[in-house]
């Protein structure tokens, strides 16, 4: 509760700031509206292309490609703190979370939230919402929840990402590469069923970057879809775990960076 | 009974060459090739309650650095510290409670909103109760007469009333210590006056433990008692403000003018350091002679029509300790 009460102050004081250059912020989401309608076309076209990918119809891309849009588009939006992290070392901002009461970790991600990707969300809701639609599932109360729950621990498996890229920043100062290849590249990659792939990448997105867990399994299940992959039947409800272990990982390693902040010299 | 203890405390930095980035960070996690700057050398002091103590030294000294240390911001290479009990980088958020902190570089306000809302959110982020924020604020009326500019975003302000705004936020929780890091820069005499009496003030009546650095030596002259200097991550200095001018500030300098243009001016006791026309600079040691003495000397040979006595200032004591050719 007190987590809540201190998120929702720090965050209402961020975008109290943003509002404050009103031209610009309007500006952008204006533009932002422009750049994610231009996604949806993209989106028809590829829609179109691969419509048929070895026994995959294309409302069950569809879906693939709706899960890892929401799920990202919201880690995105409520993880930008840690994802622009690396500004706020170099300009030392980072001194003055210390030095309150408050953990650095609620701090950092109350302290940016980006509420322009709220057209990537909704793009990636409504591609979802019509290929369920059009799959023929139906109102059917347990496949919404564990749909719902998929998408949560997908949007949490991203944000453990952008967690672990802004720890690197303790020791890089600059931002680097690392964790967009992995979101970015991961929601590429993930706009397909991994069955597609070779075999060593599939056994990283399953094993070593367990990307697999954010749309794959689930999908398999919500479709009652044999796995072309032939893994054990229990591979679709594990997600969760496979979640929490990849963010106590990224936690723990956030941790171990706070301890080696260096400041800056002046 | 100290409310700060330090105890051979280091800090070291290790700078790597031209290595950016993620593959460099490696790189450079890797590899010896570094040089390691020693920020904090192995300091140890303490700090009674109540008390106002001056940190100083040069350019890089470390100050900042211990500061940072004190605060739980850096977690130091070795060394203790204890601040009331607790140690500052291990139980970051509990000693956060107890202390308030101003950057005179850098502030701790958000940068885009008025003042007041600031002051809102650290109250709740301090849980400060109605009553004492209401009082304090009053208070900093009073004393920074920060209501002329409460509702104005802080960007705008001038780097006065910033200041004064960070140093009402850092009291806001009314913290047993404050630690200031160079409060007075870049402010012109009026404000930094102002700045001056309201430390002075505080630290009187709500008898506030304060940690102050500063390049302004009039800073510490006006409201400490005990200084310390660090120099190149070293404490060469601790005692007391007029103790360092009876130890180092021995000598004294008489400025003459003359009536007439001497030739050759002699003046047992004492060395010409400076001459310019009819007007002498005379440097002698007070341990030696009196300056009555010297006058008297002085005017039983030559025609004079001025006498100015400068004792040595602070400023000019300390400039020569931080370049390592003062003597005792
Ligand atoms: N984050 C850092 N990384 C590397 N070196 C640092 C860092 N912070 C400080 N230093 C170095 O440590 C030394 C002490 O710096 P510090 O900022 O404590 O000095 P200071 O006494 O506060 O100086 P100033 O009066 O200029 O503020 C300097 O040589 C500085 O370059
Ligand atoms: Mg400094």
């Amino acid at each position: 509760m007190y987590y809540l009460r201190m998120y929702y102050s720090l965050i209402s004081a961020e975008l109290c700031s943003q509002m404050q250059y009103k031209v610009s912020f309007i500006l952008q989401f204006i533009s932002n509206i422009f750049i994610t309608f231009i996604d949806f076309l993209v989106i028809l076209f590829l829609l179109n292309k691969f419509s048929h990918i070895k026994a995959w119809t294309l409302w069950e891309v569809g879906l693939l490609y709706g899960m890892t849009s929401v799920s990202f588009a919201s880690a995105e939006m409520l993880g930008r703190g840690f994802h622009v992290f690396d500004k706020m070392i170099r300009m030392g901002t980072f001194d003055r979370l210390l030095i309150r009461p408050v953990g650095v970790f609620i701090q950092v991600l109350a302290s940016e939230v980006e509420p322009r990707k709220l057209g990537r969300f909704l793009q990636g809701f409504t591609v979802m919402v019509i290929s369920w639609y059009k799959l023929g599932i139906g109102f059917d109360i347990i496949k919404i929840v564990f749909l719902a729950a998929a998408v949560t621990s997908g949007m949490l498996f991203f944000g453990a990402i952008l967690v672990a890229g802004a720890a690197i920043c303790f020791w890089t100062v600059q931002g680097t590469e690392l964790p967009n290849i992995i979101t970015y590249g991961g929601v590429e990659v993930l706009s397909y069923p991994i069955s597609i792939y070779k075999e060593w990448f599939r056994i990283t997105l399953i094993f070593i970057i367990p990307l697999a867990f954010i749309n794959y399994f689930p999908a398999l299940y919500i479709l009652d879809m044999p796995d072309p992959l032939g893994l054990p039947h229990f591979m679709r409800f594990i997600f969760p775990f496979v979640t929490i272990i990849v963010m106590l990982l990224a936690f723990r390693f956030w941790n171990y960076g706070v301890q080696h902040y260096q400041s800056t010299g002046s | 009974m100290p409310i700060i203890e330090v105890d051979n405390l280091r800090k070291e930095f290790k700078v790597y060459q031209h290595r950016k980035g993620f593959w460099g960070a490696i790189r450079n996690l890797a590899s010896s090739q570094y040089s390691l700057i020693k920020a904090v050398d192995g300091i140890s002091f303490g700090v009674d309650e109540g008390q106002m103590i001056g940190y100083v030294g040069p350019n890089g000294a470390g100050k900042s650095t211990t500061i940072k240390m004190l605060t739980g911001i850096l977690v130091p290479t070795s060394g203790k510290i204890n601040v009331a009990g607790l140690t500052p980088h291990k139980n970051r958020k509990e000693n956060a409670r107890r202390i308030g902190v101003v950057f005179g570089q850098r502030t701790q306000l958000w940068w885009d909103l008025p003042v007041i809302e600031s002051f809102q959110l650290l109250r709740r982020i301090y849980r400060v109760s109605g009553e004492n924020y209401s009082r304090n604020l009053d208070m900093f009326h009073d004393l920074l007469n920060i209501g002329d500019f409460i509702n104005t975003p802080v960007r705008k302000l001038s780097l006065g009333q910033r200041m004064r705004c960070d140093l009402a936020a850092a009291l806001l929780h009314d913290p047993p210590i404050l630690y200031l890091d160079e409060p007075t820069i870049g402010l012109d005499v009026v404000a930094k006056q102002r700045i001056r009496t309201f430390l002075n003030n505080i630290n009187q009546e709500r008898k506030i433990t304060i940690v102050l650095t500063t390049h302004d030596l009039a800073d510490v002259e006006k409201l400490c008692r005990r200084m310390m200097i660090i120099d190149h991550g070293k404490i060469i200095y601790d005692g007391t403000v007029d103790e360092i001018k009876r130890r180092y500030g021995k000598n004294r300098r008489l400025v003459v003018d003359f009536a007439r243009n001497y030739k050759h001016i002699h003046i047992p006791g004492s060395e010409i350091i400076r001459r310019n026309g009819h007007r002498i600079w005379l440097q002698f040691n007070r341990d030696h002679y009196s300056a009555s003495q010297l006058i008297s000397q002085i005017a039983e040979k030559y025609d004079i029509i001025d006498l100015t006595l400068e004792e040595p200032e602070i400023e000019t004591i300390v400039a020569g300790i931080y370049e390592g050719k003062m003597e005792e």
